[in-house]
């Protein structure tokens, strides 16, 4: 029987058997990419889940907290402010009516110190814990009194710069949120940043209202962080509770910047 | 000799020194950039043009380049078998029996190269072994991407790592016949005319797999930060 196979034939049949098996690699290769493509969209979609369900649990605790330091502040003004005022002039009515030996008048004199001062601590935790000027008199008093705050202490020198009204700043929540940020953002820079200079500045751009934050301190690597700062999570937090736009810049040595856009 | 060396060049043959060499000049230039299984690609290439370079002197000077293929598939086998051995998940069967797997088919190649295919004839069960070899560690990974595909890795790395994966699948392949078959298309006068046909092709799926391995160094080197996180 005569064989029929030649050696063009066998090659044939390699250069087929090599087009089958790039044909194969190439349905591997496209599989798997597909694949993965779904897969890491999947994870993804996930994570954002995830993500959100965070994000709306800690707005969720920053909303308590604002409730609980109104509740307190409230609580601190109204009941604890009144019940030592009621108390103060009490005892300045007893104090007029009894003859008091000087050991008693010295006694008195500092039981009258010690209300005095309670009263005055109450009344500043109170306001720390809600400014009245905020509510009363909006953001742009506030941050006015909170730099008086700061200088107060004589380290550090404040700049404010604001060309808008309030009204164009939006609401209350809005105003209580912005003053939070800048209050988390003074801090940070009293606390830890050892700044000698603070600048805020709060501007009506074109079809956009701009916060900025400056500080000369020591500055820090941000992204390191990113990871763990539970303040710099918050700020985030408030800002996406009032749809701004935050972007913070920092690097060691070259102090820190917050851009807040909303 | 610059004659020669030009008229090797413009030859088909000679176009797979068209991205091999900047692949070699790129991987030099990134070194210090690159992780260390890009690393071992860039060791990988250089390799690769070594042994195209004295292949083809063989060639020339001994009218024989067949003693230098054993050579070619230990070199090639040790440093894909590294490469692989970075990028497969530490359970992967491959990275933990990677020094017996390793040690068994170099030994394969030597005892194929002193007891079956001596050094003058073109050592196919070697190079085929290697070529499997390498396309089941192509397998392995790609098919790991289907099982972890983790957010916390560095994505741009893992994409790397796949593109070349995926050219490393398509080469190896795409040519595992035309190197299986090797010892009878070089000997069989016949089959010598369609061999360069399909010798052709093999530099064809070699440039790819060049071309992908030097846009990924390309890449790597412009955007270190975020490959070195």
């Amino acid at each position: 029987m005569q064989n029929d196979f030649q050696p063009s034939d066998i090659t044939k049949l390699i250069g087929i058997g090599a087009l089958i098996m790039v044909m194969l690699a190439l349905l591997v290769v496209i599989y798997v990419n597909y694949a993965q493509r779904r897969l890491l969209k999947q994870r993804v979609d996930r994570q954002n889940m995830e993500l959100a369900h965070q994000q709306a649990l800690v707005q969720r605790n920053l909303m308590t907290q604002e409730e609980e330091r109104q509740r307190i502040a409230a609580n601190l003004h109204d009941d604890i402010g009144s019940k030592l005022g009621v108390l103060h002039l009490t005892f300045h009515r007893l104090h007029r009516l009894a003859e008091p030996t000087p050991e008693q008048e010295s006694l008195g004199e500092e039981i009258n110190n010690l209300i005095a001062h309670t009263l005055e601590r109450v009344r500043e935790i109170s306001h720390e814990l809600l400014p009245p000027t905020l509510e009363d008199f909006g953001l742009l008093e506030a941050l006015k009194e909170l730099k008086r705050q700061i200088e107060k202490t004589g380290a550090v020198q404040v700049q404010l710069d604001c060309n808008i009204l309030r009204s164009e700043i939006g609401d209350t929540h809005a105003e209580l949120h912005l003053f939070r940020i800048v209050q988390e953002l003074t801090n940070n820079s009293l606390k830890y940043a050892a700044a000698k200079q603070i600048t805020i500045e709060l501007l009506q751009e074109t079809g956009k209202k701009h916060l900025r934050y400056r500080d000369n301190g020591r500055g820090f690597d941000l992204a390191a962080q990113q990871h763990k700062g539970l303040g710099l999570k918050n700020l985030e937090s408030r800002a996406e509770m009032i749809n701004a736009n935050i972007q913070l810049n920092s690097a060691p040595g070259q102090g820190f910047e917050a851009n807040l856009f909303f | 000799m610059w004659n020669k060396i030009i008229y090797e060049l413009s030859r088909f043959e000679g176009l797979v020194f068209l991205f091999l060499i900047p692949c070699c000049i790129v991987g030099a230039i990134g070194w210090k950039q690159f992780p260390r299984a890009l690393k071992l690609i860039v060791v990988f290439v250089w390799f690769d043009l070594c042994t195209e370079i004295i292949l083809r002197v063989l060639a020339h000077a001994f009218k024989d380049n067949n003693p230098g293929l054993p050579f070619y598939a230990i070199g090639q086998m040790v440093l894909w078998s590294l490469f692989y051995r970075e990028i497969l998940p530490r359970r992967s069967v491959f990275v933990r029996y990677f020094k017996p797997i390793t040690g068994v088919i170099l030994l394969l190649i030597v005892l194929n190269s002193v007891f079956i295919q001596p050094l003058h004839t073109f050592c196919s069960y070697s190079i085929t072994l290697v070529q499997i070899m390498i396309i089941l560690y192509g397998i392995a990974f790609a098919f790991r991407f289907l099982e972890e595909a983790n957010l916390d890795e560095n994505l741009l790395e893992q994409q790397s790592f796949r593109y070349i994966n995926s050219a490393v699948l398509l080469y190896y392949c795409g040519t595992l016949f035309v190197f299986m078959f090797g010892q009878f298309l070089t000997s069989d006068l016949t089959a010598q005319r369609d061999f360069y046909f399909l010798w052709r092709a093999n530099i064809l799926l070699n440039m790819i797999l060049h071309i992908v391995i030097l846009i990924i160094l390309c890449k790597t080197i412009f955007s270190p930060r975020i490959l070195q996180n």
